[in-house]
């Protein structure tokens, strides 16, 4: 039973959406966790995907690959729909286009710099009428700002927009393979709605993909680990056996 | 040797169907089930961890069974040669029980988008074989996983084993997660 009865924002993912007790709650900015090869751009886009199908559009913010390889590396999946990048149900941005066009080049940003940037995002969320977000990664974003004050000032400011407009968004964090927390720098976890921390579990030899929800604000949740597998039909999800560390 | 009518009758009243065969009939049980499978409307998603699919389908194919209604999950081939086959589904190591769990319940997304009308038989050869690869309590872990998860969709589900293989533990902890025993 849940303790508040939250609008959700169904990822999709049904096994997902299961565990979250129905969806993101709707407005929640989720910090989605993992080091390289965990399925981080998957889950994102595949997130935005099916937003469409529910009618709501999706916009991915990109500061790891080009909007076209972005594009073509989904072409795989049963669910992607090339038609939905090409009518604008899902927009793509480059971050360096952004960069480019409000002329940051400054390898640290100023608070005058980011309010320029979360300026721009807003505007692009409110006249495109998003209502899925996702940025991969925040880490690249969060490079420029170096400080905790100002990134922690950033996300506070994009989870205003996301909230007030009734969105919901992915924020990728990058981390490394050993890494302890769920952030690069600390602050971004403190501050996310939500984490679901994707990871790399070595059993035997056998790398699995994992899956568990660290925390969702407004919403019970499972917190159990799971191990995840990227299909053609997308995502899928099976309870990790735990008989192998009985002794661990 | 298991016949086929017998199958018929067990699978009739139960979802979860333990089949203890002999070694020396064990590829004729085999055909049995699949024949089963095939002449009762279903379609057969079957985990091959004692031998490669190839030589399954190959024995199919010798014996007149038509196999475009079997699915393979191949956990004994590795990655060396994955086949193009669209039949089949190469899972790398027989370890990888969760990763089984998930192409089962992938083929029975794709089986009733593309076969509605059909209902999954889902085959596993064997109980023995995972046995070498992975200690009882995460296999009894699968098995119960497995079962909880495909009794809602409607499937049934053949456990193999090699009956003069099988362990006491082995056999004990099979009977128990299974709804009954097929005994050759």
């Amino acid at each position: 039973m849940d303790m508040i009865n939250l609008e959700r924002c169904k990822t999709g993912i049904g096994e997902l959406d299961s565990l979250l007790n129905g969806g993101i709650p709707r407005g929640n900015s989720v910090l989605i966790s993992g080091s390289c090869g965990t399925g981080k751009t998957t889950l994102s886009l595949e997130f935005l995907i099916h937003g469409v199908e529910n009618g709501e559009k999706g916009l991915y913010i990109s500061a790891t690959e080009i909007s076209s390889k972005v594009i073509k590396n989904m072409v795989p999946f049963q669910f992607f729909k090339e038609e939905y990048f090409d009518s604008g149900y899902i927009k793509i941005i480059d971050i360096p286009n952004i960069y480019s066009k409000l002329s940051l080049h400054k390898l640290e940003f100023e608070q005058e710099d980011i309010d320029k940037l979360i300026d721009y995002i807003a505007d692009i969320v409110k006249n495109g009428d998003f209502k899925r977000i996702a940025i991969d990664s925040l880490t690249s974003i969060c490079y420029r700002l170096r400080t905790e004050e100002k990134i922690r000032d950033f996300i506070i400011k994009f989870e205003e927009i996301v909230n007030k407009i009734g969105a919901t968004a992915l924020m990728v964090s990058e981390l490394l393979p050993n890494a302890k927390g769920y952030s690069q720098y600390g602050v971004e976890e403190a501050v996310a709605d939500g984490i679901i921390l994707l990871g790399n579990l070595k059993r035997r030899g056998d790398l699995l993909r994992t899956l568990q929800i660290i925390k969702m604000r407004g919403t019970s949740h499972s917190r159990a680990e799971y191990v995840m597998d990227i299909t053609p039909l997308g995502i899928m999800l099976s309870p990790l056996l735990k008989g192998w560390a009985v002794n661990q | 040797m298991i016949q086929t009518s017998e199958i018929q009758r067990v699978f009739q009243e139960n979802d979860v169907v333990l089949i203890k065969s002999s070694i020396n009939v064990y590829t004729k049980s085999i055909l049995e089930l699949v024949n089963f499978g095939l002449e009762n409307n279903k379609v057969i998603f079957y985990i091959s961890a004692t031998v490669p699919s190839s030589v399954f389908k190959t024995i199919f194919e010798s014996t007149g069974l038509p196999h475009e209604n079997i699915y393979f999950i191949d956990c004994t081939t590795y990655s060396f040669d994955i086949t193009q086959d669209p039949n089949t589904i190469v899972v790398e190591s027989p370890t990888m029980l969760e990763t089984i769990i998930i192409k089962v319940m992938y083929l029975n997304k794709i089986s009733r988008q593309n076969l509605p009308d059909k209902s999954p038989l889902i085959i596993v050869d064997s109980a023995n074989s995972l046995a070498i690869h992975n200690d009882l309590g995460i296999l009894s872990e699968f098995f119960h996983v497995l079962i909880t998860m495909v009794r809602p969709t409607g499937s049934k589900l053949a456990i193999l084993s090699i009956m003069e293989q099988l362990t006491d533990e082995l056999s004990h902890t099979l009977e128990l997660i299974s709804d009954t025993v097929l005994t050759e």
